[in-house]
């Protein structure tokens, strides 16, 4: 049996070598939650390494220690790496497990604006320790 | 957050991280071609845990020093 991504009646080679078949993406995906969780793996080290040393910082303790421009960048650096990592993440499950097209499109889209609008506002919360105290 | 409520979850928050991390590393071999035989697999698996469990109880021993009387 031929499967419906391997009809060539109407395609070119290119637009078969682009058709991708039902996962309608190809490897981007994929590669991109790669390269975000390798990314991401010294930054968690480093964050969870520095969070045992801040054990029993108090709010001043902490902010100066964030407002230290090697820290405050690794921390936004973090919040990138993770978000991007959790976004496509995230996407993986609702393509799988949602199975209504349109609440599917309507849950990608609101799990997407959530977490850029999370992600914004813990770079911004960074920013403000460190430029503004 | 200082008392045992707020440890006992900052402990379960601290696995989870250890454990998606080891298991990402785990992935990351598979990708790479390594355990691909079912009992290495359960193997990496097994020792996957072990790790997060291990890392998790470091993290807490190394930070205890720095935690004077739950603040």
């Amino acid at each position: 049996m031929k499967l419906k991504w391997e009809d060539k009646g109407f395609k070119s080679p290119l637009a078969r070598a682009k058709g991708l078949g039902a996962g309608h993406d190809g490897t981007g995906h994929w590669m991109k939650q790669r390269v975000t969780s390798v990314a991401s793996l010294p930054l968690v080290l480093w964050l969870v390494w520095s969070l045992v040393h801040l054990g029993a910082a108090d709010y001043a303790e902490f902010t100066s220690w964030l407002a230290r421009p090697v820290n405050a960048i690794l921390m936004i650096l973090f919040v990138i790496a993770v978000f991007t990592h959790a976004i496509l993440g995230a996407q993986v499950v609702i393509e799988d497990y949602v199975h209504s097209e349109g609440f599917k499109f309507a849950k990608l889209t609101a799990m997407k604006l959530f977490y850029y609008a999370a992600a914004v506002t813990c770079i911004f919360s960074v920013l403000k320790v460190a430029f503004a105290g | 957050m200082g008392g045992w409520l707020g440890k006992t979850v900052l402990m379960g928050l601290t696995f989870t991280v250890f454990y998606h991390l080891c298991n990402g590393i785990r992935h990351l071999c598979w990708d790479m071609g390594y355990f691909f035989t079912i009992e290495n697999a359960y193997r990496a698996g097994y020792i996957v845990i072990f790790a997060s469990i291990v890392l998790t109880l470091l993290s807490w021993h190394l930070a205890c020093p720095y935690m004077s009387g739950g603040k």
